[in-house]
Protein backbone atom coordinates (compact mmCIF):
# COMPACT_ATOMS: atom_id res chain seq x y z
CA UNK A 1 0.00 0.00 0.00
CA UNK A 2 2.62 2.51 1.05
CA UNK A 3 5.59 2.62 -1.21
CA UNK A 4 9.06 3.83 -0.38
CA UNK A 5 9.97 6.41 -2.93
CA UNK A 6 13.58 5.34 -3.01
CA UNK A 7 12.57 2.18 -4.77
CA UNK A 8 10.11 3.97 -6.99
CA UNK A 9 10.58 2.93 -10.59
CA UNK A 10 9.23 6.16 -12.01
CA UNK A 11 9.85 7.63 -15.42
CA UNK A 12 11.83 10.29 -13.54
CA UNK A 13 14.89 8.07 -13.66
CA UNK A 14 17.51 8.39 -16.39
CA UNK A 15 20.88 6.78 -16.84
CA UNK A 16 23.80 8.23 -14.94
CA UNK A 17 26.48 9.57 -17.25
CA UNK A 18 29.81 9.76 -15.49
CA UNK A 19 31.52 7.33 -13.20
CA UNK A 20 32.64 9.75 -10.53
CA UNK A 21 30.02 10.77 -8.05
CA UNK A 22 30.36 13.42 -5.51
CA UNK A 23 27.63 12.83 -2.99
CA UNK A 24 28.01 16.28 -1.52
CA UNK A 25 27.52 17.97 -4.87
CA UNK A 26 24.65 15.69 -5.82
CA UNK A 27 22.90 16.24 -2.50
CA UNK A 28 23.44 19.99 -2.72
CA UNK A 29 21.99 20.14 -6.23
CA UNK A 30 19.20 17.61 -5.88
CA UNK A 31 17.89 17.85 -2.34
CA UNK A 32 18.87 21.14 -0.71
CA UNK A 33 17.09 23.48 -3.20
CA UNK A 34 13.77 21.83 -2.36
CA UNK A 35 14.01 21.67 1.42
CA UNK A 36 11.38 24.35 2.02
CA UNK A 37 9.00 22.63 -0.35
CA UNK A 38 9.49 19.29 1.38
CA UNK A 39 9.11 20.88 4.78
CA UNK A 40 5.93 22.63 3.74
CA UNK A 41 4.39 19.38 2.55
CA UNK A 42 5.51 17.64 5.75
CA UNK A 43 3.98 20.43 7.80
CA UNK A 44 0.58 19.91 6.23
CA UNK A 45 0.76 16.14 6.34
CA UNK A 46 1.80 15.94 9.99
CA UNK A 47 -0.23 18.94 11.12
CA UNK A 48 2.53 20.91 12.84
CA UNK A 49 5.98 22.33 12.31
CA UNK A 50 7.73 20.29 15.01
CA UNK A 51 6.68 16.91 13.65
CA UNK A 52 7.40 18.24 10.17
CA UNK A 53 11.04 18.84 11.14
CA UNK A 54 11.38 15.16 12.06
CA UNK A 55 9.82 14.08 8.81
CA UNK A 56 11.85 16.50 6.69
CA UNK A 57 15.06 15.32 8.27
CA UNK A 58 14.22 11.68 7.87
CA UNK A 59 13.11 12.23 4.29
CA UNK A 60 16.44 13.88 3.51
CA UNK A 61 18.30 10.92 5.01
CA UNK A 62 16.29 8.59 2.81
CA UNK A 63 16.91 10.82 -0.17
CA UNK A 64 20.64 10.79 0.51
CA UNK A 65 20.68 7.00 0.58
CA UNK A 66 18.56 6.79 -2.56
CA UNK A 67 20.86 9.21 -4.42
CA UNK A 68 23.49 6.51 -4.67
CA UNK A 69 21.09 4.09 -6.27
CA UNK A 70 19.72 6.00 -9.23
CA UNK A 71 20.01 9.46 -10.74
CA UNK A 72 17.05 11.78 -10.50
CA UNK A 73 15.49 13.68 -13.39
CA UNK A 74 12.84 15.63 -11.50
CA UNK A 75 14.39 16.32 -8.10
CA UNK A 76 11.52 18.33 -6.64
CA UNK A 77 8.80 15.80 -7.39
CA UNK A 78 11.18 13.04 -6.31
CA UNK A 79 11.97 14.64 -2.95
CA UNK A 80 8.30 15.42 -2.35
CA UNK A 81 7.37 11.80 -3.07
CA UNK A 82 9.96 10.65 -0.56
CA UNK A 83 8.73 13.22 1.94
CA UNK A 84 5.15 12.09 1.50
CA UNK A 85 6.04 8.44 2.01
CA UNK A 86 8.24 9.28 4.97
CA UNK A 87 5.41 11.29 6.50
CA UNK A 88 3.04 8.35 6.17
CA UNK A 89 5.39 5.88 7.80
CA UNK A 90 6.21 8.47 10.44
CA UNK A 91 2.54 9.10 11.16
CA UNK A 92 1.70 5.41 11.25
CA UNK A 93 4.49 4.96 13.78
CA UNK A 94 4.07 8.03 15.93
CA UNK A 95 0.49 9.22 15.44
CA UNK A 96 -1.37 6.05 14.49
CA UNK A 97 -4.74 7.62 15.18
CA UNK A 98 -4.25 10.32 12.56
CA UNK A 99 -3.82 7.88 9.70
CA UNK A 100 -7.12 6.42 8.68
CA UNK A 101 -6.63 4.93 5.27
CA UNK A 102 -9.72 3.46 3.78
CA UNK A 103 -9.34 1.44 0.63
CA UNK A 104 -11.45 3.86 -1.28
CA UNK A 105 -11.56 7.35 0.22
CA UNK A 106 -13.87 8.51 -2.55
CA UNK A 107 -16.49 5.98 -1.52
CA UNK A 108 -16.00 6.83 2.14
CA UNK A 109 -16.85 10.43 1.42
CA UNK A 110 -19.26 10.21 -1.46
CA UNK A 111 -19.32 13.10 -3.85
CA UNK A 112 -22.79 14.40 -3.33
CA UNK A 113 -21.56 17.97 -3.38
CA UNK A 114 -22.11 20.93 -5.65
CA UNK A 115 -23.62 22.64 -2.66
CA UNK A 116 -25.67 25.46 -4.08
CA UNK A 117 -25.43 27.41 -0.84
CA UNK A 118 -21.61 27.39 -0.92
CA UNK A 119 -19.90 30.70 -0.16
CA UNK A 120 -19.39 32.90 -3.20
CA UNK A 121 -16.05 33.78 -4.73
CA UNK A 122 -15.79 37.18 -3.06
CA UNK A 123 -16.33 35.72 0.42
CA UNK A 124 -13.68 33.09 -0.18
CA UNK A 125 -11.21 35.66 -1.42
CA UNK A 126 -11.83 37.63 1.77
CA UNK A 127 -11.44 34.63 4.08
CA UNK A 128 -8.51 35.01 6.43
CA UNK A 129 -5.54 32.67 6.49
CA UNK A 130 -6.54 31.16 9.83
CA UNK A 131 -9.93 30.04 8.52
CA UNK A 132 -8.33 28.52 5.43
CA UNK A 133 -5.66 26.75 7.42
CA UNK A 134 -8.24 25.36 9.81
CA UNK A 135 -10.34 24.04 6.95
CA UNK A 136 -7.29 22.52 5.27
CA UNK A 137 -6.09 20.89 8.49
CA UNK A 138 -9.54 19.33 8.89
CA UNK A 139 -9.44 17.52 5.55
CA UNK A 140 -8.95 13.75 5.68
CA UNK A 141 -5.36 12.89 4.77
CA UNK A 142 -5.97 11.44 1.26
CA UNK A 143 -7.66 14.69 0.22
CA UNK A 144 -5.32 16.99 2.10
CA UNK A 145 -2.20 15.54 0.52
CA UNK A 146 -3.37 15.97 -3.07
CA UNK A 147 -4.56 19.51 -2.40
CA UNK A 148 -1.30 20.52 -0.70
CA UNK A 149 0.82 18.90 -3.42
CA UNK A 150 -1.22 20.71 -6.05
CA UNK A 151 -1.68 24.18 -4.51
CA UNK A 152 1.31 24.59 -2.21
CA UNK A 153 3.92 22.52 -4.05
CA UNK A 154 2.55 23.14 -7.53
CA UNK A 155 2.94 19.53 -8.70
CA UNK A 156 1.22 18.42 -11.90
CA UNK A 157 -1.41 15.69 -11.92
CA UNK A 158 1.17 13.30 -13.37
CA UNK A 159 3.66 14.10 -10.62
CA UNK A 160 1.06 13.70 -7.89
CA UNK A 161 -0.14 10.42 -9.39
CA UNK A 162 3.45 9.13 -9.38
CA UNK A 163 4.10 10.32 -5.85
CA UNK A 164 1.07 8.73 -4.27
CA UNK A 165 0.88 5.82 -6.68
CA UNK A 166 -2.69 6.17 -7.92
CA UNK A 167 -4.12 6.79 -11.41
CA UNK A 168 -4.49 10.37 -12.63
CA UNK A 169 -8.27 9.98 -12.56
CA UNK A 170 -8.08 9.33 -8.84
CA UNK A 171 -5.92 12.41 -8.34
CA UNK A 172 -8.56 14.47 -10.13
CA UNK A 173 -11.50 13.10 -8.22
CA UNK A 174 -9.67 13.52 -4.89
CA UNK A 175 -8.82 17.10 -5.79
CA UNK A 176 -12.43 17.78 -6.66
CA UNK A 177 -13.55 16.23 -3.42
CA UNK A 178 -10.90 18.09 -1.42
CA UNK A 179 -12.03 21.41 -2.83
CA UNK A 180 -15.66 20.54 -2.21
CA UNK A 181 -14.87 19.73 1.41
CA UNK A 182 -12.86 22.94 1.78
CA UNK A 183 -15.76 25.03 0.51
CA UNK A 184 -18.17 23.24 2.82
CA UNK A 185 -15.87 23.81 5.80
CA UNK A 186 -15.36 27.46 4.92
CA UNK A 187 -19.08 27.94 4.63
CA UNK A 188 -19.31 27.21 8.33
CA UNK A 189 -16.61 29.71 9.17
CA UNK A 190 -16.93 32.74 6.94
CA UNK B 1 -19.94 16.09 -20.92
CA UNK B 2 -23.44 16.09 -19.57
CA UNK B 3 -22.66 14.22 -16.36
CA UNK B 4 -22.23 16.54 -13.40
CA UNK B 5 -19.28 14.47 -12.24
CA UNK B 6 -17.51 14.85 -15.58
CA UNK B 7 -18.12 18.57 -15.43
CA UNK B 8 -16.63 18.70 -11.97
CA UNK B 9 -13.48 16.88 -13.11
CA UNK B 10 -13.21 19.05 -16.20
CA UNK B 11 -13.47 22.06 -13.94
CA UNK B 12 -10.54 20.75 -11.87
CA UNK B 13 -8.41 20.21 -14.94
CA UNK B 14 -9.19 23.72 -16.21
CA UNK B 15 -8.43 25.20 -12.81
CA UNK B 16 -5.10 23.39 -12.59
CA UNK B 17 -3.94 24.27 -16.08
CA UNK B 18 -4.03 20.66 -17.18
CA UNK B 19 -6.21 21.25 -20.26
CA UNK B 20 -4.72 21.88 -23.65
CA UNK B 21 -5.88 24.83 -25.76
CA UNK B 22 -8.66 22.90 -27.46
CA UNK B 23 -9.89 21.50 -24.16
CA UNK B 24 -9.81 24.94 -22.58
CA UNK B 25 -11.80 26.35 -25.48
CA UNK B 26 -14.46 23.67 -25.07
CA UNK B 27 -14.57 24.31 -21.36
CA UNK B 28 -15.03 28.05 -21.83
CA UNK B 29 -17.91 27.37 -24.15
CA UNK B 30 -19.44 25.16 -21.48
CA UNK B 31 -18.94 27.89 -18.88
CA UNK B 32 -20.81 30.43 -20.98
CA UNK B 33 -23.80 28.08 -21.21
CA UNK B 34 -23.92 26.88 -17.64
CA UNK B 35 -24.36 29.50 -14.95
CA UNK B 36 -24.04 27.02 -12.08
CA UNK B 37 -20.78 25.72 -13.44
CA UNK B 38 -19.50 29.26 -13.91
CA UNK B 39 -20.36 30.14 -10.32
CA UNK B 40 -18.63 27.01 -9.10
CA UNK B 41 -15.60 27.81 -11.23
CA UNK B 42 -15.41 31.27 -9.66
CA UNK B 43 -15.58 29.81 -6.16
CA UNK B 44 -12.96 27.18 -6.81
CA UNK B 45 -10.68 29.70 -8.45
CA UNK B 46 -10.98 31.97 -5.42
CA UNK B 47 -10.20 29.02 -3.18
CA UNK B 48 -7.20 28.09 -5.32
CA UNK B 49 -5.79 31.60 -5.20
CA UNK B 50 -6.41 31.88 -1.46
CA UNK B 51 -4.62 28.59 -0.79
CA UNK B 52 -1.66 29.60 -2.94
CA UNK B 53 -1.37 32.83 -1.02
CA UNK B 54 -1.05 31.07 2.35
CA UNK B 55 2.31 31.61 4.04
CA UNK B 56 4.79 28.82 3.40
CA UNK B 57 6.51 26.86 6.14
CA UNK B 58 10.25 27.41 6.01
CA UNK B 59 12.99 25.10 7.23
CA UNK B 60 14.73 26.53 10.28
CA UNK B 61 18.40 27.43 10.06
CA UNK B 62 19.31 24.75 12.61
CA UNK B 63 17.55 21.99 10.70
CA UNK B 64 18.99 23.17 7.40
CA UNK B 65 22.43 23.00 8.96
CA UNK B 66 21.86 19.45 10.16
CA UNK B 67 20.60 18.38 6.76
CA UNK B 68 23.49 20.04 4.94
CA UNK B 69 25.87 18.20 7.26
CA UNK B 70 24.47 14.85 6.08
CA UNK B 71 26.57 15.05 2.93
CA UNK B 72 29.66 17.06 3.85
CA UNK B 73 32.03 18.24 1.11
CA UNK B 74 35.16 16.34 0.34
CA UNK B 75 38.35 18.28 0.87
CA UNK B 76 38.59 19.31 -2.73
CA UNK B 77 41.32 21.89 -3.41
CA UNK B 78 44.37 19.66 -3.33
CA UNK B 79 42.67 16.51 -4.47
CA UNK B 80 45.14 15.84 -7.25
CA UNK B 81 48.05 16.18 -4.88
CA UNK B 82 46.79 13.58 -2.46
CA UNK B 83 47.60 10.46 -4.54
CA UNK B 84 51.03 11.85 -5.36
CA UNK B 85 51.70 12.64 -1.74
CA UNK B 86 50.53 9.22 -0.67
CA UNK B 87 52.75 7.56 -3.24
CA UNK B 88 55.72 9.56 -2.01
CA UNK B 89 54.98 8.62 1.59
CA UNK B 90 54.65 4.93 0.76
CA UNK B 91 57.90 4.98 -1.19
CA UNK B 92 59.60 6.71 1.70
CA UNK B 93 58.27 4.24 4.23
CA UNK B 94 59.27 1.21 2.21
CA UNK B 95 62.63 2.68 1.44
CA UNK B 96 63.47 3.74 4.94
CA UNK B 97 62.10 0.97 7.06
CA UNK B 98 60.55 -2.23 5.82
CA UNK B 99 60.38 -3.50 9.36
CA UNK B 100 57.89 -0.78 10.20
CA UNK B 101 55.36 -2.33 7.84
CA UNK B 102 55.44 -5.73 9.47
CA UNK B 103 54.94 -4.35 12.96
CA UNK B 104 51.29 -4.23 14.09
CA UNK B 105 49.67 -0.90 13.29
CA UNK B 106 49.04 1.21 16.36
CA UNK B 107 45.32 1.90 16.77
CA UNK B 108 44.13 5.19 15.38
CA UNK B 109 43.41 7.87 17.94
CA UNK B 110 39.75 7.83 16.98
CA UNK B 111 39.48 4.09 17.44
CA UNK B 112 41.25 4.35 20.79
CA UNK B 113 38.79 7.04 21.88
CA UNK B 114 35.79 4.90 20.94
CA UNK B 115 37.23 1.84 22.66
CA UNK B 116 37.95 3.97 25.71
CA UNK B 117 34.34 5.12 25.86
CA UNK B 118 33.11 1.54 25.50
CA UNK B 119 35.40 0.34 28.30
CA UNK B 120 34.38 3.19 30.59
CA UNK B 121 30.72 2.36 29.95
CA UNK B 122 31.18 -1.30 30.76
CA UNK B 123 33.28 -0.69 33.91
CA UNK B 124 31.02 2.02 35.30
CA UNK B 125 27.93 -0.15 34.77
CA UNK B 126 26.40 2.77 32.84
CA UNK B 127 26.99 1.93 29.21
CA UNK B 128 24.19 4.22 28.00
CA UNK B 129 23.17 7.84 28.48
CA UNK B 130 19.60 7.12 27.46
CA UNK B 131 18.16 3.79 28.47
CA UNK B 132 15.52 2.54 26.15
CA UNK B 133 14.75 -0.37 23.94
CA UNK B 134 12.30 1.93 22.21
CA UNK B 135 13.99 3.32 19.11
CA UNK B 136 11.64 6.30 18.99
CA UNK B 137 12.93 7.43 22.33
CA UNK B 138 16.55 7.04 21.37
CA UNK B 139 16.46 8.74 17.99
CA UNK B 140 15.06 12.12 19.11
CA UNK B 141 17.41 12.07 22.06
CA UNK B 142 20.34 11.82 19.66
CA UNK B 143 18.87 14.45 17.43
CA UNK B 144 19.01 16.88 20.33
CA UNK B 145 22.51 15.91 21.51
CA UNK B 146 24.56 15.34 18.36
CA UNK B 147 24.81 17.05 15.01
CA UNK B 148 23.78 13.89 13.28
CA UNK B 149 20.65 11.93 13.90
CA UNK B 150 21.70 8.33 13.43
CA UNK B 151 19.89 5.29 12.20
CA UNK B 152 18.28 3.78 15.27
CA UNK B 153 17.12 0.22 14.91
CA UNK B 154 16.25 -2.53 17.33
CA UNK B 155 17.83 -5.81 16.25
CA UNK B 156 16.09 -7.90 18.87
CA UNK B 157 14.89 -10.41 16.29
CA UNK B 158 18.47 -10.98 15.21
CA UNK B 159 19.69 -11.51 18.76
CA UNK B 160 20.83 -7.94 19.44
CA UNK B 161 18.23 -6.22 21.65
CA UNK B 162 18.71 -2.45 21.83
CA UNK B 163 19.82 -1.26 25.28
CA UNK B 164 19.98 2.44 24.58
CA UNK B 165 22.21 5.18 23.27
CA UNK B 166 25.23 7.14 24.37
CA UNK B 167 27.32 10.00 23.11
CA UNK B 168 30.98 9.16 22.52
CA UNK B 169 33.56 11.81 21.81
CA UNK B 170 35.99 11.50 18.91
CA UNK B 171 38.56 14.25 19.09
CA UNK B 172 36.26 17.05 20.17
CA UNK B 173 33.18 15.90 18.28
CA UNK B 174 30.28 14.10 19.94
CA UNK B 175 29.12 11.11 17.92
CA UNK B 176 26.04 8.92 18.45
CA UNK B 177 26.61 5.39 19.69
CA UNK B 178 23.97 2.69 19.97
CA UNK B 179 24.39 -0.01 22.57
CA UNK B 180 23.09 -3.51 21.94
CA UNK B 181 23.21 -6.64 24.01
CA UNK B 182 24.58 -9.92 22.65
CA UNK B 183 23.85 -12.61 25.22
CA UNK B 184 25.95 -11.48 28.23
CA UNK B 185 28.03 -9.04 26.18
CA UNK B 186 27.52 -5.42 25.31
CA UNK B 187 28.14 -4.17 21.80
CA UNK B 188 28.74 -0.47 21.12
CA UNK B 189 27.99 0.74 17.62
CA UNK B 190 29.30 4.25 16.94
CA UNK B 191 28.40 6.29 13.87
CA UNK B 192 31.35 8.51 12.93
CA UNK B 193 31.09 11.06 10.09
CA UNK B 194 33.90 10.48 7.59
CA UNK B 195 34.71 14.16 7.76
CA UNK B 196 36.03 14.01 11.30
CA UNK B 197 38.00 10.78 11.09
CA UNK B 198 39.24 8.29 8.54
CA UNK B 199 38.92 5.07 10.46
CA UNK B 200 40.59 1.95 9.07
CA UNK B 201 37.89 -0.44 7.89
CA UNK B 202 37.54 -4.14 8.61
CA UNK B 203 38.17 -6.29 11.64
CA UNK B 204 40.59 -5.35 14.39
CA UNK B 205 41.35 -5.95 18.03
CA UNK B 206 42.37 -3.69 20.87
CA UNK B 207 42.79 -4.54 24.55
CA UNK B 208 41.11 -7.89 23.99
CA UNK B 209 38.05 -6.32 22.39
CA UNK B 210 36.83 -7.19 18.91
CA UNK B 211 36.41 -4.29 16.50
CA UNK B 212 34.67 -4.04 13.17
CA UNK B 213 34.47 -0.88 11.09
CA UNK B 214 32.57 -0.40 7.85
CA UNK B 215 31.55 2.56 5.76
CA UNK B 216 28.07 3.49 4.63
CA UNK B 217 27.78 6.67 2.58
CA UNK B 218 29.17 9.57 4.54
CA UNK B 219 29.63 7.76 7.86
CA UNK B 220 31.75 4.96 9.25
CA UNK B 221 30.17 2.51 11.67
CA UNK B 222 32.42 1.11 14.38
CA UNK B 223 31.28 -1.91 16.39
CA UNK B 224 33.16 -2.71 19.61
CA UNK B 225 32.54 -5.64 21.93
CA UNK B 226 34.12 -8.34 24.03
CA UNK B 227 31.98 -10.80 22.07
CA UNK B 228 33.49 -12.87 19.25
CA UNK B 229 34.40 -11.21 15.93
CA UNK B 230 31.72 -13.37 14.25
CA UNK B 231 29.13 -11.71 16.49
CA UNK B 232 30.14 -8.35 15.05
CA UNK B 233 29.73 -9.71 11.54
CA UNK B 234 26.25 -10.86 12.54
CA UNK B 235 25.51 -7.41 13.94
CA UNK B 236 26.66 -5.71 10.74
CA UNK B 237 24.50 -8.02 8.69
CA UNK B 238 21.44 -7.45 10.87
CA UNK B 239 22.03 -3.70 10.94
CA UNK B 240 22.46 -3.43 7.17
CA UNK B 241 19.29 -5.41 6.71
CA UNK B 242 17.37 -3.25 9.16
CA UNK B 243 18.38 0.09 7.64
CA UNK B 244 17.75 -1.14 4.12
CA UNK B 245 14.22 -2.20 5.04
CA UNK B 246 11.50 0.44 5.26
CA UNK B 247 10.82 1.28 8.92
Amino acid sequence: MLKIAGSMASPAVVQRGGVTRDTHKLFAETVLPHLDDAHHLARWLTGNATDAEDVTQEACMRALRALDRAPVANPRAWLLAITRNTAFTWLARNRPKSVVLTDDPEAAADASDMDTAAPDAAMIAAADAAALEKALAGLPLPFREVLVMREMNGLSYREIADAIDVPIGTVMSRLARARGLMLAALKGQI
Amino acid sequence: MAEPRDKLLLLQAALDGELDAAGMLAFERLLSEDADLAADYGRQKALRDALRALPKAVVSGALRGQIEAMAPPRRAPFRQWVPMGLAACVAFLIGSSVTYLVLPQPPSQEMAALVGDHVRGVISGQPVDVVSSERHTVKPWFASHTALSPEVVDLKDDGFPLVGGRVDVVGVTPVPTLVFKRRAHLVSLAEVPNTIAQIPLGHGALNGLSLLAWREGSVTYVAISDAMPEDLDALKEAFDKAIAAPP
